[in-house]
C-alpha cells in the first residue's frame, strides 16, 4: 500500500533538489556567449576574471536562471492548486484566463506607473489583483451552485484570454510602449525582458503561498473528492477554498510580473508528477515548486540557444509542449465522462 | 451515558429553491441501533444526510450528534464523531484505493500530518474487512463502480466514527457484496456505533435494521420494527404502490409489489 511517510517525501524532494540545481548548473554554464565552464567558475567566485565576462555571468546568466527557477516554481505550484480545487486535472492559471488577469493588471501598473510615480513593487501588486479578478469571475461564470463545467470553465478562460490580450495591447499602445516588441514579449512570455529588481518580490510571493499550500497539502486531497466529501472528513471547506484561491492568485501574479503570459507550466508539470510520483497534495504541492524550477530553467536555457545568438520567448518553448499535451488529456478526460 | 441519543433530527426543514425538501422531520438514533430509511426519489433522504453530515443547514429544528448541534461542532470534530458513505464517487486524480482509504484517517491526523502507523493500520483493518485489501494500489480511475462504493465505505469505517450515515450503500454491489457490507454495518452497530442506512432494498434493509423509517414528500409517514412498517397501507402512503406483504421464514415480511395492468401502446413489439 503506498503510504506517505517522511523517508518518501525526504527521498522524492531530494532528488527533484537534485533535478533543480543540476538544471541551474546548466542554465549558468550555458549560452550564447561562448564561456568555458572554468570561467563562469571563476567568475562566480570572484577570482581573476574579466569584467566582461563577470558581466556575462552574474549581470545576465545567474539572475536569469533565478528568475526562471522561480517563476517555474510558481506557475507549476499554482496548476496543482488550481486542478485540485477545480477537480479538473485540465486547470492551469494561463488556460483559464487568470494569468490573462494578472498581465492585464500587470500592464496597467507598468503604464501608468510612471505617471502616478509607482514604485516596482506595484506591477507584482496589480498582477495579483489583476489574477483575483479573474479568478472571482471565472468562478461566478462557472460555479452554479457549487458545480463546476469543465465546458463553461475553458470557454470562460478562452473568451477571458483574448479580452485580457486585447486589453494588453489597448493599454501598451496608448502608453506609447511603441516598440510592438515588449507587448509582444508579455503576450508570450519571455524572461528576456524580465526584470531582476522584481526577483525579491517574486520570491516572496512564492514563499507566502508554499507556507500556505503546503500544510494544506492534506485538505486539497480532501478538496479533490468534492467539496461534500471534504467537508464530510473535516474540512472548512469555504475558508480552505478562498485562502488557496487567493495563495494561488500570489503564485499568478508573480509569475506573470516578470515574465509575462507563459503558458502551460501549470498543465504539463503536474501532470507528469502525478505519474512519476502519484496525486498525494501533501507531496504533489512542494515536488510542483522543485520540478516547476527545473523545467522553465531547461526551458529557458533552450529558448537563450536553440537559435544561437537569436532568443526564443520561453513561451513559445512551453506552449509548444504544452499545447498537445492539453489536447491529449481533454480528449482523454471527455473520453472518461463518457465511458461507461 | 446512553441516555444521549447518537442522532437526533429534531424538526428539521429545508427549502431548496422554491421546494420544501424537509417539512420537520424529526427520528432519533440511540448508540447501538441501525435505522433503515426509504422512500420514494425525490422524497428528501438524501438531502436528510446532507443536513446530518452539515453540508446544508436546516433552516428549522436542528441535528444533534451525540448531544451537540451539529451546526455548533468544527468540521473536523464532526467528522470524528460522524462518517458518510455516499452515492456515488467520481475522483478526478489517480489516487490509489488505499490513498482514498487513508483519507478517512484525515479527521484523526494532525494538520501537517503524514501517515502515521497507526493510520495505516485502520485503513488495512478495514480493507481487509471488506475484502478490498489487494485493490490497495489500483488507481480509482480503474476501479468499477462497486470496487469505488467498497473504497468509500471502507473510508468510512476507517474514521472510526460514532455515527454512520450511508447513502445507498449497496447500489451498485452484487448480492453477495450487499450482504457483506450490511453484515459489516450489523457489526459496526453491535460494537456500540450507530448507523442510518438510505436503502431502496427494503427486503434486505429490513433483515439488518432494528426500526425502519419511511420517508414521503420530507415526512416521516412511519417509523418503527420492519414488521410494522412493511405494511400495505404505510408502502402505498409512501411508495404510491400497492403490495401484499408476506410472513417471511426470518420473521422479516416478504413483498409483492403489483404491477399496474399491461399496456398495448407503450411502444416495442412489431413495426406497423
Amino acid at each position: 500500500m503506498r503510504v506517505l511517510s517522511a523517508g518518501r517525501v525526504l527521498g522524492v524532494l531530494s532528488a527533484l533538489l537534485v533535478l533543480t540545481l543540476a538544471a541551474m548548473v546548466i542554465g549558468v554554464l550555458t549560452g550564447p556567449a561562448d564561456l568555458s565552464p572554468e570561467q563562469v567558475v571563476s567568475s562566480l567566485l570572484n577570482a581573476e576574471a574579466t569584467p566582461a565576462v563577470n558581466d556575462i555571468v552574474r549581470k545576465v546568466r545567474v539572475p536569469r536562471v533565478l528568475l526562471a527557477a522561480l517563476v517555474g516554481a510558481s506557475l507549476a505550484v499554482a496548476g496543482v492548486l488550481f486542478q485540485a480545487l477545480l477537480r479538473n486535472p485540465l486547470a492551469d492559471p494561463y488556460v483559464l484566463g487568470v494569468s490573462g488577469g494578472a498581465a492585464l493588471g500587470g500592464i496597467a501598473a507598468l503604464t501608468l506607473g510612471a505617471s502616478l510615480g509607482l514604485a516596482a513593487g506595484a506591477v507584482p501588486l496589480a498582477a495579483f489583483a489583476g489574477a483575483v479578478l479573474a479568478t472571482v469571475l471565472l468562478y461566478a461564470i462557472a460555479n452554479v451552485r457549487g458545480f463546476v463545467s469543465a465546458t463553461h470553465l475553458l470557454l470562460t478562460g478562452v473568451v477571458f484570454n483574448a479580452f485580457a490580450s486585447a486589453g494588453i495591447v489597448f493599454l501598451a499602445s496608448l502608453a506609447g510602449f511603441g516598440e510592438g516588441n515588449r507587448i509582444f514579449l508579455w503576450l508570450i512570455g519571455s524572461l528576456s525582458a524580465a526584470r531582476v529588481d522584481l526577483a525579491g518580490w517574486v520570491a516572496a510571493f512564492l514563499v507566502i503561498a508554499l507556507a500556505v499550500a503546503w500544510p494544506a497539502g492534506r485538505a486539497l486531497n480532501l478538496l479533490a473528492l468534492g467539496e461534500e466529501a471534504a467537508r464530510q472528513l473535516g474540512v472548512d471547506v469555504a475558508r480552505q477554498q478562498r485562502v488557496l484561491l487567493l495563495a494561488n492568485s500570489l503564485l499568478v501574479g508573480a509569475a506573470v510580473s516578470v515574465a509575462g503570459l507563459v503558458g502551460f507550466v501549470g498543465l504539463i508539470v503536474p501532470h507528469l508528477l502525478r505519474l512519476l510520483v502519484g496525486p498525494d497534495h501533501r507531496l504533489l504541492v512542494p515536488a510542483a515548486a522543485l520540478a516547476g524550477a527545473a523545467f522553465l530553467v531547461i526551458c529557458d536555457t533552450v529558448a537563450r540557444t536553440l537559435l544561437g545568438a537569436r532568443e526564443l520567448p520561453v513561451g513559445a518553448i512551453t506552449a509548444l509542449l504544452g499545447g498537445p499535451l492539453f489536447l491529449l488529456l481533454l480528449r482523454r478526460h471527455h473520453a472518461r465522462a463518457f465511458a461507461p | 451515558m446512553s441516555a444521549v441519543p447518537a442522532l437526533v433530527f429534531d424538526d428539521v426543514a429545508l427549502r431548496l429553491g422554491v421546494r420544501e425538501v424537509l417539512r420537520g422531520v424529526s427520528l432519533e438514533l440511540a448508540p447501538g441501533e441501525i435505522l433503515a430509511l426509504a422512500g420514494a426519489n425525490g422524497a428528501g433522504k438524501t438531502t436528510l444526510l446532507r443536513v446530518a453530515s452539515g453540508v446544508l443547514r436546516a433552516q428549522r429544528g436542528e441535528v444533534r450528534v451525540l448531544g451537540d448541534p451539529g451546526h455548533a461542532l468544527a468540521p473536523r470534530e464532526l467528522a470524528r464523531r460522524l462518517a458518510v458513505v455516499p452515492q456515488d464517487v467520481s475522483i478526478p486524480f489517480p489516487f490509489r484505493a488505499g490513498e482514498v482509504v487513508l483519507m478517512g484517517r484525515s479527521p484523526h491526523a494532525r494538520r501537517f500530518g503524514l501517515d502515521a502507523g497507526e493510520d495505516v493500520a485502520r485503513a488495512r483493518e478495514a480493507m481487509q474487512r471488506l475484502g478490498i485489501l489487494a485493490l490497495a494500489d489500483r488507481s480509482m480511475l480503474e476501479l468499477s463502480g462497486g470496487e469505488r462504493q467498497l473504497v468509500v465505505a471502507a473510508r468510512a469505517f476507517a474514521q472510526q466514527p460514532k455515527v454512520l450515515l450511508l447513502d445507498e450503500p449497496t447500489a451498485h454491489l452484487d448480492l453477495r457484496r450487499r450482504i457483506e457490507l450490511l453484515a459489516h454495518v450489523r457489526d459496526f452497530a453491535a460494537a456500540g456505533g450507530s448507523a442510518l442506512v438510505v436503502s431502496h432494498d427494503l427486503e434486505l434493509a429490513a433483515r439488518v435494521c432494528d426500526r425502519l423509517a419511511l420517508l414521503a414528500e420530507g415526512e416521516v409517514v412511519a417509523v418503527g420494527p420492519p414488521a410494522e412498517v412493511m405494511q400495505p397501507r404505510w408502502l402505498r402512503e409512501a411508495f404510491g404502490i400497492d403490495a401484499r406483504v408476506l410472513a417471511g421464514p426470518d420473521g422479516v415480511p416478504l413483498l409483492v409489489p403489483q404491477f399496474p395492468p399491461a399496456r398495448a401502446d407503450a411502444g416495442g413489439g412489431e413495426i406497423a
